[in-house]
C-alpha cells in the first residue's frame, strides 16, 4: 500500500511537470535568443564541418607547401619549447645560408597550435600535433563566424549578424585558405583581423579604455599571426582621418585611437621579426603620423575652446606651422639617413599592379600575386559580388561611426583584392557582412509587406513582398549551393596528393610526391644537400628531413637565381655550380606523363627570368623560338641543353605512354620532345616515383683523374 | 755418369722447388707487382730497373699481355702495382685499360710506359683516361740534332733520336738534382683542361732544341710553339693513386741505365741519370715517400658567448655562435717507409680556409709534433661554414678535410643586457616614472576649486 501511494505521489508530480513544459512559453525575446544561440551554434557546426572534405576523401594531410613549413616549426616548438623556438637557427634550409626561423616568421600560427595541442594534452587527451594542424583553421573558421555575427550586430543588427556569419561560414574566398589541412597563416589571421575590427568599433563606440586595450591585445594576436596586419594599421588611420575631416572627431575616438595605437605599436614590437618596423618602416608612418595629427587636433579643439576666435587663428597658424615644419623635417632627416626604410616590394606591388611584374620577377612567379579576374570575384564570393554595392548603398543611407568603418573597410580591400588574387581572403569577410546587411535590409523591408502589420498601411500589395523575399532566398540557396561545390571541388585538394579521373570514371591517386621525399628520407645521408627549385623547400624539408638550398621563404633572391642559374645551364655549366653548393641530389617534377601542369618544365622560365634578374648573361629570349615557350624539336639549343630540361626528359623517350603518340610524347605541353637519347655526365638517375612526377638524380663526385672534374 | 747426372739434376730440382715454394711462400707477404712486358727476352733487357723494384721490397712478376694473370679476381686485388712496358698489345686478354682504370681508381699504382715502336690504341686510351695526350702517330719520336747522344754499336736506331733530357720535377724524397737521362722516345702533353691540373707533374722534358716528328715518314716537326717536348708525366689521381707516363719505355732498359750524357766537362762523360730517375720513380710511385695523410680534425670552442644546454641532437652539425673562438686542430702523418709505419710529421705550409660560398677566413695552420693547430674568431656571420683543408703539393699526397659547422647567432638572451647608447631611454623612463609620480602627487593633493 505504502508503494502504490509512492507511485501515485510520483505520477503526480510527473503530470505536473508535463503540463508545466506544455503549457510553458518563452517570451518573444527569449525565444529569439534561444533560436539565435540554435543558429550561431548551428553555423558553428557548419563551418567546421563544411571545411573536412578533404580529410574524408584524403586523409588526414597538411596541404600544400607554406603550411609544411608550419606544420614543422610547430612539432619543434611542441618538442623542444618556447625559448628554443623563439631562437631557432634552422641549418638544413637556405644551404649554406641558413635561416633564423625564430626571428623570421609570425608565429602566432604556431603558438596557437602548441596551446591547443599542450591544453588538449594537459586534459589527458593525446591528440597528435598533426591533427591539431590539420583542424586548427577550420576551427577558427568557425570562431571567425561567431565575430562576424558579432561585428555586424554592432554595425547593423543582429539579423544581419546571423547572415554574416552564415555567409562567412562557407564563403569560399575564406574557406579556400582554410580546408582542413592548410595550416597557414592566414586561416587564424582573418579571425583575428574580424576580433580586431569588432573591437575597435567597440572602442570607438564606447570610447572605454576597457575595449581599446581588447582592441590592442587583439591587434597583437593578428601582428603575431600574418604580416597582412599592416592592413589593419593603415585602413585605422585612415578611419580617423575620415572621422577627423568629416566632422566626426569625438573623444571616443580620441582616446581608442591613441590607446590602441600606442599600446599596439609597444606590442607589436614584442614579435621579434616585425622588431623596430612599426617605428621605422614606411608601411607604419601613416598610423604614426595620424597619431601625431590626432593629439593636435584634441589640442586644438581644447584650445579654440578656451580662446577667443581670433588669438586661435593666429595660435592655430603658427601651430600648424611650427608641427607640419617639424614633421616634415624630421621625416627627410630619417629618410635620408635610412631610418625609415624604404617601402618593400609586395607593398610596391599591392600600390601598382605593374611594377612586380617589370621589377621583381619572384614576386610575379608567384601565381597568388597576379591581378584578380572577373571569375575569380564571382567564383569566390557569388552573389556577395553584387550584395556589395547594395550593402554599401545601405551602409551610406545609415552613416554612423561604425558604418562608416565598414565602408572603408570594403573599398580598401575591393582595391587590394583586385590587385593581388590571394587578397581575396581579406575582401571576403567584409563582402559576407555587407552582403548581409543588404540582404538583411532587403529582407527587412519586404518581409513587412509580405506580413502587414495593422498599424502599417503597405504600399505595395502582399505578392510583391512574397516575390523580393523568394527571390532573396532562393539567392541565398545558390549561394549555399555555390559554395558547397566550390569547397568541395576546388579548394579540397592537398595538391601533395592528386587525384585524377581515369577513362572508366575511377579515380586515381598519384602519392608520387610523398614517395619521392620518403625515398629522400630513407636512402640519402643524412646531410644530404638537396637542390629542387624553391617551391619544393618546405615540403623537401619536413617530409624528408633533407638539407635544402632554397625553399618557399623567398628571402634571397641571389641565392635562388643561382639555383635557377644551375638549372637553366648546361649539365657541363650547372657541374661547377652544384659543385659550389655541395649539391648532393637534384630534384625536380615532372609532369609530362601524368598530365600534371604545374611541373618543373612550365615554371622554367621563371627559373630563367629570376636567374636573369641576377646575372644578365642568362636571357630569357635565349630559351624561347621566336617568342613561343616550347619543348620540342624547333626549341631554342639553350632549351634543349638546360639542365632542366635534361632531367625532366632524361629516358622520357623511351616511353610510349599512348598508342597513337610517338614515344616520348609529354601531355602536358602536347608536344612531342626535340631532345632524344639523353645521357649524364655528371649525374646520375637515384630515383623515379612510379607515376614520374619526382625525379631524384645524384649529383657525381669529381672524376679521380680527371681536372677540374 | 749419365745416370749420377740424373741424379743430381733430381736433387737439384727437388731442392730448387722446395726453394721456389719457400721463395713463393714468402713471396706472399711481399706486396705483388705484375710488370707486363712485350717478351721474355725484352723483360732481360730491363733486368736492372726490375732488380731495383725487387729491391724495393716487392714481389715481381713479368708476363705478356696476353698470358697476364687478372689484376683483381673475384674482387680480391691479386697485385698492388703495375708496370707496363709494352705499350704495342691491344690488352685484350685478362688485363684491359678498363681493368687498369679500375685499379687506378681503386687506388692501385702504375707505370705506363710507350715503346719507341709505337703504341695501340687501347694504350692510348688510357693515357688520354689519365690526361695525357700521346701524339696521334705512334711513330713520332723526339728528335734533337743538337743534344743528341752516340749511338752505341749494340743499337741500330735512327740518328739524332736517342737524345739528352732532363729531369724538371722532383719528386720527394728526391732532394739533389738528377742528371739529364738518356732518352728515345715518343714526345707526350697534358690535353684539354688539365693543362694546368695539379694532379698532374711532368717530371722529364727534352732540352729546347729537341722537336717531335714522324721517324718513318717525312722529317716535318710538329708545330711545337717553342715549347721543348714533355717527356714523362705524373699523375697522382683524386684517390692518391700514381700514375707515371712515360713516352719511353727504353729509359728504364739496361743499355740506358749505361749510357753516359753531356757531364760539365761539356764531354759526354757523366753516367746518365736514368738510374736515379728509376729509382725515384719506383719510391713516389709505390707509395713509399711523399705519403701523407691526416686525421684527428678536432674543432673546439674555446671562447665567446656562454652557451645554454641545448637540446640533444646528435644528427645535427656541431653548432658554434658567431664570434666564437674556435680552436681547429689535425694531426698529420707521413709514412716512413723504412720503419713501416706512420710518424708524425710537421708541415708548415699547412692552409685553413673558413668558407661559406665564399673564404671568410684564410690560416695557415701552426705544426707542433705532428699537430696542426689554428685559433680563430668566427665572423659576425651565421650560416653553415665549411672549414677546409685542401693540401695539394707536388708529389706528396692530396690531403683534403671539409668539416660543417654551423654557426648561429646569438641567443636572444646572449646580447649585451645595457648598453650605453640606449641611456637616452633608460633616463627617459625614469623622467617619465617620476612625471607620473610627481603628477599624481599634485592631482591628487591640490584643490583646484579652493580659490
Amino acid at each position: 500500500m505504502k508503494g502504490g501511494k509512492q507511485v501515485d505521489a510520483v505520477r503526480k508530480q510527473l503530470q505536473e511537470w508535463s503540463q508545466a513544459i506544455v503549457n510553458f512559453r518563452f517570451s518573444a525575446a527569449k525565444h529569439a535568443f534561444l533560436l539565435k544561440i540554435l543558429i550561431l551554434g548551428l553555423i558553428y557546426i557548419l563551418a567546421f564541418s563544411s571545411r573536412l572534405f578533404s580529410v574524408l576523401r584524403f586523409e588526414s594531410v597538411i596541404h600544400e607547401f607554406d603550411p609544411y613549413f608550419n606544420y614543422r616549426s610547430t612539432k619543434y616548438l611542441v618538442s623542444n619549447g618556447l625559448y628554443n623556438f623563439l631562437n631557432w637557427f634552422d641549418d638544413t634550409t637556405w644551404y649554406p645560408l641558413g635561416r633564423i626561423v625564430g626571428g623570421t616568421i609570425y608565429p602566432g600560427l604556431m603558438f596557437t597550435a602548441a596551446l591547443v595541442h599542450n591544453f588538449l594534452h594537459a586534459l589527458h587527451l593525446p591528440v597528435d600535433i598533426r591533427n591539431v594542424c590539420v583542424l586548427l583553421a577550420p576551427w577558427f573558421a568557425s570562431n571567425t563566424a561567431m565575430v562576424a555575427y558579432f561585428l555586424t550586430k554592432e554595425v547593423w543588427d543582429d539579423k544581419a549578424g546571423l547572415l554574416a556569419a552564415v555567409f562567412v561560414a562557407i564563403v569560399p574566398g575564406y574557406t579556400s585558405r582554410s580546408v582542413a589541412g592548410s595550416f597557414d597563416n592566414e586561416g587564424i589571421a582573418i579571425f583575428a583581423l574580424l576580433l580586431t575590427y569588432l573591437l575597435w568599433i567597440k572602442a570607438v563606440k564606447t570610447g572605454s579604455l576597457w575595449w581599446s586595450c581588447a582592441c590592442a591585445l587583439a591587434y597583437f594576436y593578428m601582428v603575431s599571426a600574418w604580416g597582412g596586419y599592416v592592413f589593419i594599421i593603415n585602413l585605422i588611420p585612415l578611419y580617423v582621418l575620415v572621422m577627423l575631416i568629416s566632422g566626426r572627431f569625438s573623444l571616443r575616438l580620441y582616446v581608442a585611437y591613441s590607446t590602441v595605437y600606442v599600446l599596439g605599436t609597444l606590442l607589436s614590437m614584442q614579435i621579434s621579426f616585425v622588431g623596430f618596423q612599426p617605428v621605422q618602416s614606411s608601411e607604419h608612418m601613416a598610423a604614426m603620423g595620424m597619431f601625431g595629427i590626432l593629439q593636435l587636433y584634441a589640442v586644438i579643439t581644447w584650445v579654440r575652446s578656451k580662446m577667443s576666435p581670433d588669438h586661435f587663428r593666429i595660435f592655430l597658424r603658427g601651430l600648424l606651422t611650427l608641427a607640419a615644419g617639424l614633421f616634415g623635417t624630421l621625416f627627410v632627416v630619417a629618410w635620408i639617413t635610412g631610418y625609415i626604410s624604404p617601402w618593400t616590394g609586395r607593398f610596391y606591388a599591392l600600390l601598382d599592379p605593374t611594377y612586380a611584374k617589370s621589377h621583381i620577377p619572384i614576386i610575379a612567379s608567384v601565381s597568388e600575386h597576379q591581378p584578380t579576374t572577373w571569375a575569380s570575384f564571382f567564383f569566390d564570393m557569388h552573389i556577395l559580388a553584387f550584395l556589395v554595392p547594395a550593402g554599401l548603398y545601405f551602409c551610406f543611407k545609415r552613416l554612423n561611426d561604425a558604418t562608416i568603418f565598414i565602408l572603408l573597410y570594403t573599398l580598401t580591400s575591393v582595391y587590394f583584392a583586385g590587385v593581388m588574387v590571394r587578397l581575396i581572403l581579406v575582401l571576403a569577410p567584409v563582402a559576407c557582412i555587407i552582403g548581409a546587411i543588404a540582404a538583411s535590409a532587403t529582407l527587412t523591408s519586404y518581409m513587412r509587406y509580405v506580413k502587414p502589420s495593422n498599424r502599417d498601411s503597405s504600399v505595395f500589395p502582399k505578392e510583391i513582398g512574397w516575390g523580393v523575399v523568394g527571390a532573396v532566398t532562393l539567392l541565398l540557396i545558390f549561394y549555399g549551393l555555390h559554395c558547397t561545390w566550390v569547397t568541395a571541388e576546388a579548394y579540397s585538394s592537398p595538391s601533395i596528393v592528386l587525384a585524377a579521373q581515369q577513362q572508366n570514371g575511377n579515380r586515381i591517386i598519384f602519392d608520387d610526391f610523398r614517395e619521392g621525399y620518403r625515398w629522400l628520407a630513407h636512402n640519402t645521408p643524412q646531410h644530404a644537400r638537396v637542390m629542387s627549385w624553391w617551391d619544393y623547400g618546405y615540403q623537401i624539408s619536413a617530409m624528408a628531413n633533407r638539407t635544402v638550398l632554397v625553399d618557399n621563404n623567398t628571402w634571397n633572391n641571389t641565392h635562388i637565381a643561382q639555383v635557377g642559374k644551375a638549372f637553366a645551364s648546361s649539365e657541363e655549366n650547372a657541374y661547377p655550380i652544384m659543385l659550389s653548393l655541395d649539391v648532393d641530389y637534384v630534384l625536380v617534377i615532372f609532369g609530362g606523363l601524368t598530365g600534371y601542369a604545374s611541373d618543373d618544365i612550365n615554371k622554367f622560365l621563371w627559373m630563367v627570368r629570376i636567374a636573369g634578374s641576377c646575372d644578365p648573361k642568362i636571357k630569357e629570349a635565349d630559351y624561347e623560338t621566336l617568342g613561343e615557350y616550347r619543348i620540342d624539336d624547333k626549341a631554342s639549343p639553350a632549351m634543349l641543353n638546360s639542365l632542366m630540361y635534361t632531367l625532366s626528359y632524361y629516358k622520357f623517350d623511351q616511353l610510349q605512354i599512348e598508342e597513337a603518340k610517338p614515344a616520348g610524347f609529354d601531355r602536358v605541353r602536347n608536344a612531342e620532345i626535340g631532345r632524344k637519347g639523353i645521357s649524364l655526365t655528371y649525374l646520375e638517375e637515384a630515383f623515379t616515383s612510379p607515376h614520374w612526377l619526382v625525379r631524384i638524380y645524384r649529383v657525381l663526385k669529381p672524376g679521380n683523374r680527371a681536372w677540374p672534374y | 755418369m749419365r745416370r749420377v747426372g740424373a741424379v743430381v739434376v733430381c736433387i737439384a730440382a727437388v731442392i730448387a722447388s722446395v726453394v721456389v715454394a719457400e721463395a713463393q711462400s714468402a713471396a706472399t707477404n711481399k706486396p705483388r707487382v705484375l710488370v707486363i712486358a712485350p717478351s721474355e727476352v725484352e723483360a732481360q733487357s730491363y733486368s736492372g730497373f726490375l732488380n731495383m723494384v725487387q729491391e724495393a721490397g716487392y714481389d715481381i712478376r713479368v708476363s705478356k699481355a696476353d698470358d697476364a694473370a687478372p689484376l683483381t679476381l673475384y674482387g680480391w686485388d691479386e697485385f698492388d702495382n703495375l708496370i707496363l712496358l709494352d705499350s704495342q698489345s691491344e690488352l685484350t686478354a685478362k688485363v684491359t685499360p678498363d681493368s687498369i682504370l679500375s685499379f687506378i681508381d681503386a687506388g692501385h699504382n702504375v707505370i705506363l710506359a710507350a715503346s719507341s715502336q709505337g703504341w695501340s690504341d687501347a694504350f692510348s686510351t688510357i693515357a688520354a683516361e689519365c690526361g695525357v695526350k700521346l701524339s696521334e702517330n705512334p711513330h713520332d719520336l723526339v728528335f734533337d740534332h743538337v743534344h743528341s747522344l752516340p749511338l752505341p754499336a749494340s743499337l741500330q736506331l735512327d740518328t739524332h733520336t736517342l737524345i739528352e733530357a732532363k729531369v724538371t720535377a722532383l719528386l720527394p724524397p728526391m732532394q739533389k738534382a738528377i742528371p739529364n737521362i738518356a732518352y728515345r722516345g715518343t714526345c707526350i702533353d697534358l690535353e684539354g683542361k688539365t693543362t694546368t691540373s695539379p694532379l698532374h707533374t711532368r717530371v722529364a722534358s727534352s732540352l729546347a732544341t729537341a722537336y717531335c716528328a714522324d721517324a718513318h715518314h717525312s722529317r716535318a716537326p710538329i708545330a711545337t710553339a717553342n715549347i721543348a717536348p714533355q717527356l714523362m708525366v705524373a699523375l697522382q689521381a683524386r684517390n692518391n693513386a700514381r700514375v707515371i707516363i712515360s713516352g719511353s719505355a727504353e729509359l728504364f732498359s739496361d743499355a740506358f741505365f749505361a749510357m753516359n750524357v753531356t757531364g760539365e766537362d761539356g764531354l759526354i762523360s757523366q753516367p746518365a741519370g736514368n738510374k736515379e730517375l728509376s729509382s725515384m720513380l719506383i719510391d713516389w710511385t709505390f707509395q713509399h715517400t711523399g705519403v701523407l695523410r691526416m686525421n684527428n680534425v678536432q674543432i673546439k670552442k674555446i671562447g665567446g658567448v656562454k652557451d645554454e644546454e641545448l637540446p640533444a641532437n646528435e644528427d645535427s652539425d656541431p653548432m658554434f655562435t658567431i664570434k666564437d673562438v674556435i680552436e681547429y686542430s689535425v694531426d698529420i702523418q707521413e709514412w716512413d717507409n723504412i720503419q713501416q709505419q706512420w710518424v708524425p710529421t710537421d708541415r708548415d705550409d699547412v692552409q685553413l680556409e673558413v668558407t661559406m660560398l665564399n673564404p671568410y677566413i684564410r690560416l695557415t695552420l701552426k705544426p707542433d709534433h705532428g699537430t696542426h693547430k689554428a685559433q680563430f674568431t668566427l665572423p659576425d656571420v651565421y650560416g653553415l661554414f665549411t672549414l677546409k683543408i685542401d693540401y695539394r703539393r707536388p708529389g706528396y699526397s692530396w690531403m683534403e678535410a671539409n668539416d660543417h659547422i654551423s654557426v648561429r647567432p646569438f641567443r636572444h638572451n646572449q646580447y649585451e643586457r645595457f648598453i650605453s647608447s640606449a641611456n637616452p631611454f633608460y633616463f627617459a623612463s625614469f623622467c617619465m616614472i617620476g612625471g607620473v609620480v610627481l603628477f599624481s602627487l599634485i592631482f591628487l593633493f591640490t584643490n583646484p576649486h579652493k580659490q
